[in-house]
């Protein structure tokens, strides 16, 4: 009797340990499926990589810039997590997240919608080294790129290269004020007019309707697929990462990260 | 000289001792290995979950999954399948977002067992959400 008392508490004990190592190991692994799908496939953004060197270089290497409703897509996303995916996997979940990211510690957001993309960088603008962005647009050109007047001094300098659907390239490159008023075609813009239909791609860094410190890619009756993205700063003191909300598993909430140095 | 008596009784009951002794002494030793050991039975469940959750995560990011949805054929979720060890079966199947299931396959020879593993993973293809079930458990004879 002793035996056999003593034999299933050790094995109910085992059991029990068992069940809560697996719980907790099973959420890591609810939460790594849920924020695996939200960066790439989602907002179509994909990390190339964050390097250091004498500065803070946080590169991406595609990005999709099409008439897409990326809020949709999110908010469906969170419904299908918070209610159908929550039902089977038999967990409280709740999300809290959207189209945007932050760059942290830089405070910089990042925002993609339909066919437009930004980054609102946080003050002190000074440490911005310079933004270098390649896209190839789903159309024609018409005519030549336009680009700003150069502001000189320590301002960021902003490169740009495009290329149209038939291979035609140009790359521009100006330093540029981030508190200048930037609105639009007051000849503030890196900017090319399309063909088929009549549209355009437009790249602006400054002031963009009154606030400061925003870089924004804006195309209308075209697409603009994002091939190189790089966004260089002064060094930081600690490590930079990429964070986009929160989750909530069984009341355990965390911050998204996705992607760290 | 003197000789001592032995007592041919007296050895019977001490070799009797000894022997239950013995036995005793077995037995203890028996349980307490069978003890000391937990059951096979719980972490063979935990083997089979790992392998499933792996199997997605690899199906996932090699971009089978989405493929599959694609072309709406299970042709490379079936040779995935087949290519687990001989003692491990496995099914996957796909469904959409409204849970109406689109395509499935199961490895070759296995048939159905209660005892199984089952993990779930969600994953995107041109935008729309799809969940992979994948459940798994050792060959019966």
């Amino acid at each position: 009797m002793l035996f056999t008392k003593s034999y299933i508490t050790r094995e109910n004990e085992l059991r029990n340990s068992i069940t809560l190592a697996q719980e907790s190991s099973r959420e890591g692994l609810i939460e790594e499926d849920i924020i695996s799908n939200v960066f790439k496939e989602l907002l179509t953004v994909q990390l190339n990589n964050i390097s250091r060197k004498n500065t803070v270089t946080v590169s991406f290497n595609h990005a999709e810039l099409a008439d897409r409703d990326y809020s949709k897509f999110m908010s469906n996303y969170l419904s299908y997590i918070e209610n159908a995916y929550m039902q089977l996997t038999n967990m409280r979940i709740s999300a809290d997240f959207n189209n945007t990211f932050k760059i942290q510690p830089y405070k910089t957001i990042f925002e993609i919608k339909g066919n437009n993309m930004s980054f609102y960088f946080s003050p002190p603008f000074t440490n911005i080294n310079s933004i270098d962005i390649s896209l190839k647009l789903g159309t024609l050109r018409d005519g030549t790129c336009a680009q700003p007047a150069d502001d000189g001094g320590n301002n960021p300098i902003i490169t740009v290269n495009i290329e149209d659907v038939a291979g035609w390239t140009c790359a521009n490159s100006q330093l540029l004020s981030p508190i200048e008023d930037n609105n639009r075609l007051n000849g503030q813009q890196f900017y090319l007019a399309t063909l088929d239909p009549p549209g355009y791609i437009e790249i602006k860094f400054g002031q963009v309707e009154g606030t400061n410190g925003i870089f924004t890619v804006l195309t209308s009756n075209t697409t603009a697929n994002i091939t190189q993205l790089n966004v260089d700063y002064d060094l930081s003191a600690t490590k930079v990462f990429l964070e986009s909300g929160s989750i909530s598993i069984n009341n355990k909430t965390s911050r998204i990260i996705l992607a760290q140095e | 000289m003197h000789l001592i008596k032995i007592n041919k009784k007296a050895v019977v009951f001490t070799m009797d001792a000894m022997f239950a002794l013995f036995i005793t002494l077995s037995f203890f030793i028996f349980i307490n290995d069978s003890l000391s050991e937990p059951s096979g039975s719980i972490y063979s469940n935990i083997d089979l979950l790992q392998l499933s959750n792996d199997g997605l995560a690899v199906l996932e990011k090699s971009g089978i999954l989405e493929n599959s949805i694609k072309n709406l054929n299970n042709s490379e979720l079936q040779i995935y399948l087949n290519g687990f060890p001989e003692q491990i079966c496995g099914n996957i199947t796909l469904y959409n977002s409204i849970n109406l299931k689109l395509l499935s396959a199961v490895k070759s020879s296995c048939a159905e067992s209660d005892m199984n593993a089952i993990s779930r993973r969600i994953f995107i293809s041109k935008s729309d959400i799809y969940l992979a079930v994948m459940e798994v458990w050792y060959f019966e004879t």
